[in-house]
């Protein structure tokens, strides 16, 4: 671009400044696109022109009602659940893109009246785990895994399938970045809650110590940008499905298991560096940590005062000097 | 560039060339010495910058910072790029020291002595009235000497421990898990121990007070106003008291830009 202003002087000088200040609006614009991406992250699968375009006869029969705002199902123990689904959201979710419809899952209904709701609401998402085990294998893993047998204990409190996946109706892939980064607020959404972890004998605190060490903070710290985790998140090392507590040997994170899961990421992790992990602990609990914490503490307190100290005594002596010099 | 000016004027005063004239400054630091300076302050002032919201990020204004400079990884990437040239400045230091040692022999003005201490009690009791003079410092007094150590003992540390934090698969090869959480530990204490001593005393000392408000040039120029530098560091051109002092301005220094000041008729 130098040699072609030299050459034809001043008429390829005005384009370039054209160019150029081209070129600096696509970068004012590209930045704030890239700001707006921060912000509303897009991963979604490209929407249908009309969301009934993708879906079968059987399924657009069905959501001719279904899309209706109010209508809700009351099951045999009184819970009332709103069975309205958005056909735009189940048309963009991963379900209506592979070419299931409503019947796929929903087998009976396609007949109005439909049938009578007898169970409970506890009991119906116990067989609806079962629907999605139709296809997805890791229904069995989940069945071995702490969740899945307290759930068939009958426990109302653990997660089932779309606890952790979202509506079966809106679900995504578990491939996306924005599924990846909402993990730790899945389990959190249980974990954090001290008085309901308690009442299960499950361990309190391990959100916050995951938060306060490295790769919590890094999650932390990445997932509102929408961006991909390159760090540990609770179902690196826990799993997703066959999740088991640490204090079974079968567990991923149970302490002679724990090198192997660290070398997932670490490939030369050795078995101390498992060790480095305080197993969702307070890391200075150790003495050498809280020791070093501690000293810290201290001496840069002591720092602190000696410096202002010394500062003091100084500004006062000289303050003293002035007025007795201007007196 | 390895005689002082100081030196310089010694010598010319002792064979009695320049007398008449004695020079406005002494040369302070060699050009290598402010080179030194002015990486370790750029380098510094990146990692405290890049370092310290990742310490505290739990704070909003800390993830705001971190978003502005561009997200915490490349917050990472600039703290890591900013520690190998502090690093590499502290190996080629460690090294010059080194040398210069098997060179000269491990005397330096620099080396802390008792009479810092003492020092140190006499200046506060000054300041307090109950001495009636100053105490008169070498070539470093006891806030120098403080502060070149500090810098010492931070860039060990911070160096060492972030070595195990940047890469914990090799440092647990040979060192126990825990060496891990303890660097953490370590890296972050020392770190605001650092940023605190260089906010409070460094400001207050090279900024702040008012014999040298808005700042001391001599780090950046390299060279004192004659007559300022026989007020703050006498004892370095008067002769030694004692041949064994080894504050005292004989002998081989360590760190300072000449084989020492030597004795000076101004």
């Amino acid at each position: 671009m130098v040699k072609d202003r030299t050459r034809t002087g001043g008429w390829a000088r005005s384009a370039g400044v054209v160019l150029l200040l081209a070129l600096a609006l696509v970068g004012v614009r590209g930045a704030g696109d890239a700001a707006a991406e921060g912000d509303a992250p897009e991963e979604a699968a490209p929407a249908a022109v009309s969301p009934f375009d993708i879906l079968d006869e059987a399924s657009q029969a069905c959501l001719s009602c279904h899309e209706m705002e109010g209508m809700s199902v009351i099951f045999a123990d009184g819970v009332e659940v709103d069975v309205r689904v958005d056909p735009e959201v189940f048309a963009s979710s991963v379900h209506a893109q592979a070419g299931l419809g409503c019947q796929t899952c929903h087998v009976g209904y396609d007949e109005y009246p439909h049938p009578e709701v007898t169970q409970t609401r506890s009991k119906w998402v116990l067989e609806q785990q079962q629907v999605c085990a139709w296809c997805h294998s890791a229904g069995d893993d989940f069945n071995l895994g702490v969740h899945g047998r307290a759930l068939s204990l009958g426990d109302p409190d653990v997660p089932n399938c779309t606890t952790c996946h979202g509506d079966a109706h809106a679900i995504q892939p578990v491939s996306t970045p924005s599924f990846r980064a909402g993990i730790v607020d899945t389990c959190a959404s249980c974990h954090a809650d001290d008085e309901l972890m308690t009442a299960h004998g499950v361990r309190t605190g391990t959100v916050p110590s995951y938060l306060a060490e490295f790769h919590g903070l890094t999650a932390s710290l990445l997932k509102e940008k929408g961006e991909n985790i390159p760090v540990a998140v609770c179902s690196d090392c826990h799993g997703a499905h066959a999740i088991l507590p640490a204090d079974d040997p079968r567990s991923s994170v149970y302490v002679t298991n724990l090198p192997a899961t660290c070398r997932k990421c670490h490939p030369d992790a050795t078995d101390a560096f498992a060790t480095a992990w305080s197993m969702h602990d307070n890391p200075e609990r150790h003495p050498l940590v809280g020791g070093i914490a501690w000293f810290y503490r201290i001496v840069t307190g002591i720092s602190v005062l000696g410096f202002l100290g010394y500062i003091a005594l100084e500004r006062a002596h000289q303050r003293r000097e002035h007025t007795r010099r201007g007196a | 560039m390895r005689a002082s000016v100081a030196q310089r004027t010694a010598s010319q005063a002792g064979t009695g060339v320049g007398r008449a004239e004695p020079q406005a400054y002494v040369q302070r630091f060699t050009r290598w010495q402010v080179v030194q300076h002015a990486v370790l302050m750029v380098s510094f002032t990146g990692l405290a910058v890049t370092g310290i919201p990742q310490k505290y990020a739990q704070l909003a204004i800390s993830r705001w910072f971190i978003d502005a400079m561009g997200g915490i990884e490349r917050v990472r990437e600039i703290h890591h790029v900013m520690a190998w040239v502090l690093l590499g400045l502290g190996v080629v230091h460690a090294l010059e020291m080194v040398a210069r040692a098997t060179r000269y022999g491990l005397r330096s003005q620099m080396w802390p002595s008792i009479q810092d201490v003492r020092d140190l009690v006499h200046q506060l009791r000054y300041f307090m009235g109950l001495e009636s003079e100053e105490p008169r410092f070498g070539r470093y007094s006891f806030k120098e000497k403080f502060e070149y150590w500090a810098v010492v003992w931070g860039t060990a540390v911070m160096g060492l421990t972030g070595l195990i934090l940047l890469y914990p698969e090799t440092a647990t090869r040979y060192l126990p898990g825990v060496a891990v959480p303890a660097a953490r530990a370590a890296h972050g204490g020392e770190a605001v121990l650092a940023v605190v001593a260089i906010l409070i005393w460094h400001m207050y000392n090279a900024h702040l007070r008012p014999e040298v408000f808005p700042m001391d040039p001599v780090i950046f120029t390299g060279r004192m106003p004659r007559e300022r530098a026989l007020r703050e560091h006498p004892l370095e051109f008067e002769p030694p008291a004692r041949a064994s002092d080894q504050t005292s301005a004989t002998g081989a220094p360590l760190t300072s830009p000449g084989r020492g000041g030597g004795p000076s008729t101004p």
